[in-house]
């Protein structure tokens, strides 16, 4: 009884988020008639007092259990954005859902599942909690890119991400079974030590090459990619949203707890390989994308780019990278909730946008969500008043600091590429008509979109105190 | 605090209301918001200046931290100090004569509430202007005060002469603004940061630094970033040569000529130099550089006024050559006379402004002063300011501007600046050329027969009271503020606490131990200075030649004829600039483009590069097969590598 | 010496076995090769005296698992040689890969040592399945957890991808069959003579 109370005090929000599992299940299971109601708002609620509990939530600063469960000021944070977002994809699902024809009520269940799973990675203490925490998320996301039952590309893309995450987990897993036997131990505490006291075995070094292969693979980085626009483009928008958002952060996680807490000690090994990875991603993501003419696998290219940004910065061992970093994934989550959320709230006006060409006329359709797109272009763009464009300089200007002005360089010309097929976007949007005489008016799943480009714009201009927040982060 | 955001946030609350809201609201709540909100801000800047006055204190408030750059923060504050507050108080009050005045200017006007929107945001502009406490923001509402000239100098859009004007403007201007930003860069780069106070706490650090601009010759940093400093400040106070735009401005409805081209924004540049008086105080030639350009500004400018025919361009020559005065009396260092002068033909010249304004109201938008003349007896009330203004102008004794004039020559007498004597002589002279212009204007618009055909002197009649009340409001203080503020401003130290005097600069200080009083001050510029009789003497020259038309001797007049054409041609200024200049400057890019931009960057650069980005992107995305073994590889591949690697 | 042999001979015949799963052309010879497969990694349990978890093995992955495999492999009638040309387009690739990245171990690996850290206390337990029923109920509570909530994830996924209720379908509903009451089905018709359809 005593284990049991230790665990649970530490584990909370985790608890609250399984009982509000199982509460769903019940609820769909007796509801047959309006599950997507019922799983909806079981949904919302727990996603609420998942975030209420960590925004009020009286929380002993460091929980440390026995090396299996841990928890401190910044995990807390990294857990009250991640819900956050899951709040808002949820309630931003629903619209996409609503016009969806099979039974939908077991979409939440994933979406708390992969939120469940994110929890236990940041608050992970030993490799094979955190690996468990990596396979919830990673489950749910392929059954959810696999959710829409009429896409065949939707069970293509599902297929090919589950099979190459099952090789994943399997080199992520052999690490770490190489690591036990250079350490004699999986808790992150002890592994850290053998780093540090002696001479590193290579069965170490190798063994952390597997989990650097896993981590590119989560990342969707280059050279293992090929998931990324494969599924945004079968994939629902809800999911896309959500493999460009939270999966991020659950990458980053990924990423922070093994290279930067359990291996630090090894950063030169890792460091280079990394950042050329990164810088690769940036470049090959960026420059692929020019030749895409379907707006969704475009938007998949993006953020491999985007994805070595934020690999590149976490992979300064020293100075403020990581906090950069972090400051990225969140902006990249914020401009995803605004891209993707227009793109549902146009789909659910039976406006469907799947190539360049569905964006002609859309200003003459709907000029707000004309204006919102281009907002989120701009800022992903990095046109300066928007808040992407702080999140680039910040990383740019780390870059120059730890001299790595090669790098700096090159990331600023793929921006610049960049640049060239977001305006691209914007071209077809405002400057191509076409003869549909469609108009969509506002509704409430313009919302989300227009919270997050509010965010954009006005954080955008004055940065200071936000970016002074997700840097105290981490 | 309160008070001040207030003061400087609520007319750009109104801008916004009746910019966005515009479609929505009557003409008359338009006109209520935005007069009621530059009331409010009047009212907070002269309960502002009252504590200011009681206790003595300057604020350095910090807003907030808008962002951090490196080492640099980027802040949004406000510095409340008497420099400020002094600038503060006049701008409210011209601003809001002028809104109130615009009621009944632009009565007919399509763009009435576009109109009420721009000047509002102007005077928010020109809060955040003179309040700031760093040199970021102050840019900001340097370049925020620019541009709403320019889309008021372009108000009538559909003016070809208007919107030449206000291109005119925008690129003169930029000219100095760049200026201005390599200015900042400098000191910014010497000191580490764009906050004033930081700077000039700094200033010991950057005294002795060289900068070498030529590979041969090397000049002090701080003289370097002075002078910048005051080219941003030619740019936008008019100094010679660039000096341009400013009559060219005209084209704007009359009340922004009054408001922003004669008693705030034009002044913009000598608050500037005031409020960075500390930097350049290190450096003597920056002084000198000043001074000469001033002096010559208040000499040359004035000439031409005698010959335009356009009431307003008259009246923009003058503030041309008023602004010469200012600057001439930053030069010698005497920034409190500076800044005093501005203040009060801040009154004045907006009061000649507008007075012309209801001249025009009143003849029905004739500009030109030949077809005016003998409007005396009908407008009684618009005569009687604009007299007074002229009077003010052309500093007869016991009027605002006779005190500062006076003051300002005294000092630029008793300096010890290289160029000071030939300052004083020319500002000398510049005081009869004031007086000749002047008096020509109001000779010949207010006496003499009426001389217009197509409009009959019958139908002129006297403005309605919204334009006549602000001219009665602004005559009082033409007449006594001079005489009011000379005390406590130039006397007492007012500006102590915001503008530094270095003590080799002192020259002012023996004009102030020989001061005693207003009435003393009258009775000395009898005794010791010329000034008050070339005055006088250009009264009577101006009376003989435009009043009693008496004709010049023959020689004489062909002397003045081939002047004329001279100056009639703006000293070929403008010629210079546009066959010269522009049109070499067009050639030039033209050919540029030709070569650098079609051919270098367009076809190697940018069609090239992304010719050969479109290249290796079809390439790779062959790469891109969606073969699961493949991809399965990848991994293994990856392994290899990586192992490899660090095998070694 | 004899652990070694029984050791290198279950190991390579378990890799004979995984090649055989890959590249064997008839399903059902894969799936009976994995069956192999699970025997040979249970003779590597036993070898680390893990009794409970190689009989586990064989019960679980090869009684239940690999029998309803064979069964799912039946049912679908898969066609023979449908991918044999990509994988033996990739299989010299893939052996070239593994032959590099053997050598770059044994070139790294050797002389490094493997650190021996037996847990005593499993093994001092002579009651193997005791032993590990106290570890996973104390020390590995959180984990033993987190992968129940796996296997429900599982099982959610698995109904929710390939449970489909076509609508329109017919079937019968015992509860409205009962629920009927005579009212519903039954309605008495007075036909006057001659009027009759």
């Amino acid at each position: 009884m005593d284990l049991f109370l230790n665990y649970a005090q530490g584990m909370i929000p985790e608890l609250i988020l399984l009982s509000g599992l199982c509460i769903t299940i019940i609820g769909i299971s007796f509801s047959a008639k309006n599950e997507h109601f019922v799983s909806y708002s079981a949904s919302v609620l727990t996603f609420l007092a998942v975030v209420m509990n960590l925004l009020i939530g009286d929380f002993s600063p460091n929980v440390n259990l026995i090396n299996t469960f841990q928890t401190s000021d910044s995990i807390l944070s990294v857990k009250f954005i991640a819900a956050i977002l899951m709040l808002a994809l949820t309630m931003q699902s629903r619209f996409s859902l609503s016009n969806y024809k099979h039974k939908k009520g077991e979409f939440y269940l994933f979406l708390q599942i992969s939120l469940l799973g994110i929890f236990i990675m940041s608050s992970s203490a030993n490799l094979l909690i955190f690996y468990l925490g990596l396979e919830l998320v990673a489950l749910s996301l392929y059954t959810l890119v696999g959710f829409d039952r009429s896409s065949s590309k939707a069970a293509e893309a599902s297929m090919k991400f589950y099979v190459l995450g099952a090789i994943a987990s399997g080199f992520l897993l052999y690490g770490i079974s190489l690591v036990y036997g250079a350490t004699g131990s999986i808790v992150f505490s002890r592994v850290f030590d053998m780093t540090s006291s002696q001479e590193i075995s290579m069965l170490m070094i190798i063994g952390m090459m597997f989990i650097l292969i896993a981590i590119i693979f989560k990342f969707g980085a280059f050279p293992l990619f090929h998931w990324v626009p494969d599924t945004y483009e079968g994939g629902m928008l809800p999911v896309s949203l959500l493999l460009a958002s939270l999966s991020k952060v659950a990458s980053f996680i990924f990423f922070f707890v093994l290279l930067h807490t359990v291996f630090r000690n090894l950063n030169e090994y890792w460091s280079p390989i990394m950042m050329t990875l990164g810088v690769l991603s940036v470049t090959y993501g960026n420059v692929v994308a020019l030749k895409q003419s379907n707006l969704r696998r475009l938007i998949g290219y993006s953020t491999i780019g985007h994805v070595g940004f934020i690999i590149v910065s976490l992979s300064l061992a020293s100075g403020n990278g990581v906090g950069e970093a972090w400051l990225y994934t969140v902006v990249y989550a914020i401009m995803s909730f605004a891209l993707f959320g227009i793109l549902i709230s146009l789909s659910s006006h039976n406006y469907d946008i799947h190539n360049f060409v569905d964006l002609k006329g859309l200003y003459q359709s709907s000029p707000l969500h004309s204006w919102l797109i281009l907002i989120v272009i701009f800022s992903m763009a990095g046109i300066p008043p928007l808040l992407g464009f702080h999140a680039k300089l910040l990383i740019l200007q780390e870059l120059i600091i730890s001299n790595y002005l090669s790098v700096a360089i090159i990331l600023v010309i793929a921006s610049l590429i960049a640049a060239y097929y977001y305006l691209k976007v914007i071209w077809f949007v405002f400057f191509e008509s076409s003869n549909h005489t469609l108009k969509i008016r506002q509704s409430a799943s313009d919302f989300i979109p227009i919270l997050a480009c509010l965010i954009l714009v006005l954080i955008g201009i004055f940065p200071a105190i936000f970016i002074d927040l997700m840097l105290q982060i981490l | 605090m309160h008070l001040l955001l207030s003061l400087i946030f609520i007319p750009l609350l109104m801008s916004i209301l009746v910019g966005v809201f515009g479609d929505f609201i009557s003409k008359r709540l338009s006109h209520v918001l935005t007069i009621l909100g530059v009331l409010i801000s009047f009212i907070c800047s002269i309960m502002l200046l009252n504590d200011f006055l009681i206790t003595q204190q300057t604020q350095d408030i910090l807003l907030f931290n808008w962002s951090i750059i490196g080492e640099i923060e980027f802040q949004i504050g406000f510095l409340v100090d008497s420099l400020s507050l002094a600038m503060a108080s006049m701008i409210t009050f011209v601003s809001l004569m002028v809104h109130i005045y615009t009621i009944g200017y632009m009565e007919h006007d399509e763009g009435y509430k576009r109109f009420f929107s721009y000047i509002s945001l102007f005077t928010f502009s020109m809060l955040m202007l003179i309040f700031s406490n760093n040199l970021l923001q102050l840019f900001f509402g340097w370049e925020a005060v620019g541009l709403v000239s320019y889309l008021l100098i372009g108000f009538w859009f559909k003016k070809p002469s208007a919107i030449n004007a206000n291109m005119k403007a925008f690129i003169v201007n930029r000219v100095g603004d760049l200026g201005f930003i390599i200015g900042i860069a400098i000191i910014v780069y010497y000191t580490g940061s764009l906050h004033l106070g930081e700077i000039f706490s700094q200033l010991t650090s950057i005294e002795g630094q060289l900068i070498s601009i030529l590979p041969s010759s090397s000049w002090h940093a701080v003289t370097v970033a002075s002078i910048c400093l005051f080219i941003g400040a030619m740019g936008k106070s008019a100094q010679m040569p660039l000096h341009v735009w400013l009559p060219d401005s005209m084209e704007g409805p009359t009340p922004i000529s009054a408001l922003i081209h004669a008693a705030t924004m034009v002044t913009a540049g000598i608050f500037l130099i005031a409020r960075m008086s500390p930097l350049i105080e290190l450096s003597s030639i920056a002084l000198s550089f000043i001074l000469i350009i001033g002096s010559l500004t208040a000499f040359f400018m004035g000439l031409l006024g005698l010959v335009q025919n356009d009431i307003k361009r008259v009246i923009a020559y003058s503030t041309l050559s008023q602004l010469g005065y200012m600057t001439a009396a930053l030069g010698v260092s005497a920034y409190s006379v500076g800044v005093y002068h501005l203040i009060t033909h801040g009154f004045f010249k907006a009061l000649l402004f507008l007075g012309a304004g209801s001249v025009i109201i009143a003849l029905h938008h004739e500009q030109d002063i030949r077809q005016m003349g003998g409007l005396r007896k009908k407008l009684p009330i618009t005569y009687i300011t604009f007299l007074i203004g002229t009077l003010s102008l052309i500093g007869f004794p016991g009027f605002s501007g006779f005190f500062s004039k006076d003051t300002l020559l005294e000092a630029v007498h008793l300096s010890e600046q290289g160029g000071s004597h030939l300052s004083y002589y020319l500002l000398l002279m510049g005081v009869l050329i004031t007086t000749l212009y002047s008096m020509r204007l109001l000779f010949l618009v207010f006496y003499g027969s009426y001389r217009s055909t197509h409009y009959p002197l019958a139908k002129v009649h006297e403005t309605p009271w919204v334009v006549t009340l602000p001219l009665l409001l602004l005559a009082i203080p033409s007449i006594f503020l001079g005489g009011l503020i000379i005390d406590p401003m130039i006397m007492g130290g007012y500006f102590s606490g915001a503008i530094f005097v270095s003590p080799e600069n002192q020259s002012l200080q023996e004009f102030i131990d020989i001061y005693h009083g207003v009435i003393e001050f009258i009775i000395h510029a009898f005794v010791a200075s010329p000034a008050i009789y070339l005055m006088l003497l250009g009264i009577l020259i101006s009376w003989l030649i435009w009043y009693k038309n008496y004709s010049l001797p023959k020689q004489f007049a062909s002397l003045i004829k081939m002047l004329e054409t001279v100056f009639k041609n703006k000293y070929y200024f403008d010629y210079l600039y546009e066959n010269i200049f522009s049109l070499n400057i067009i050639r030039l890019g033209k050919m540029l483009h030709k070569w650098v931009d079609a051919h270098l960057i367009d076809s190697v650069f940018v069609l090239g590069s992304a010719r050969t980005v479109q290249q290796i992107s079809s390439k790779t995305r062959q790469l891109h097969t969606g073969d699961l073994t493949q991809v399965a590889l990848i991994f293994f591949v990856l392994l290899v590598i990586f192992t490899a690697f660090w095998i070694s | 010496m004899v652990t070694d042999l029984v050791f290198f001979t279950s190991v390579a015949i378990l890799m004979i076995s995984a090649m055989g799963v890959i590249t064997s052309n008839n399903p059902v010879h894969s799936a009976l090769f994995l069956v192999s497969c699970f025997f040979q990694s249970s003779v590597l349990w036993l070898l680390l005296e893990a009794e409970f978890l190689a009989i586990a093995l064989i019960v679980i992955y090869v009684g239940a698992v690999m029998v309803l495999f064979l069964y799912v492999v039946m049912m679908l009638d898969i066609r023979k040689n449908q991918h044999k040309q990509s994988v033996s387009s990739i299989l010299p690739i893939g052996i070239g890969i593994s032959i590099l990245f053997i050598a770059e171990l044994i070139f790294a690996l050797s002389g490094t040592n493997v650190v021996q850290t037996r847990d005593t206390g499993v093994l001092s337990n002579p009651n193997n399945t005791e032993a590990l029923g106290i570890e996973l109920y104390t020390n590995y509570l959180v984990e033993f957890e987190l992968a129940s909530i796996i296997l429900l994830l599982g099982i959610i996924a698995a109904i929710s991808l390939t449970l489909h209720r076509r609508p329109g379908l017919k079937k019968q509903e015992i509860s409205q069959q009962v629920s009927v009451s005579k009212k519903d089905r039954l309605k008495v018709v007075q036909v006057r003579s001659g009027e009759g359809a």
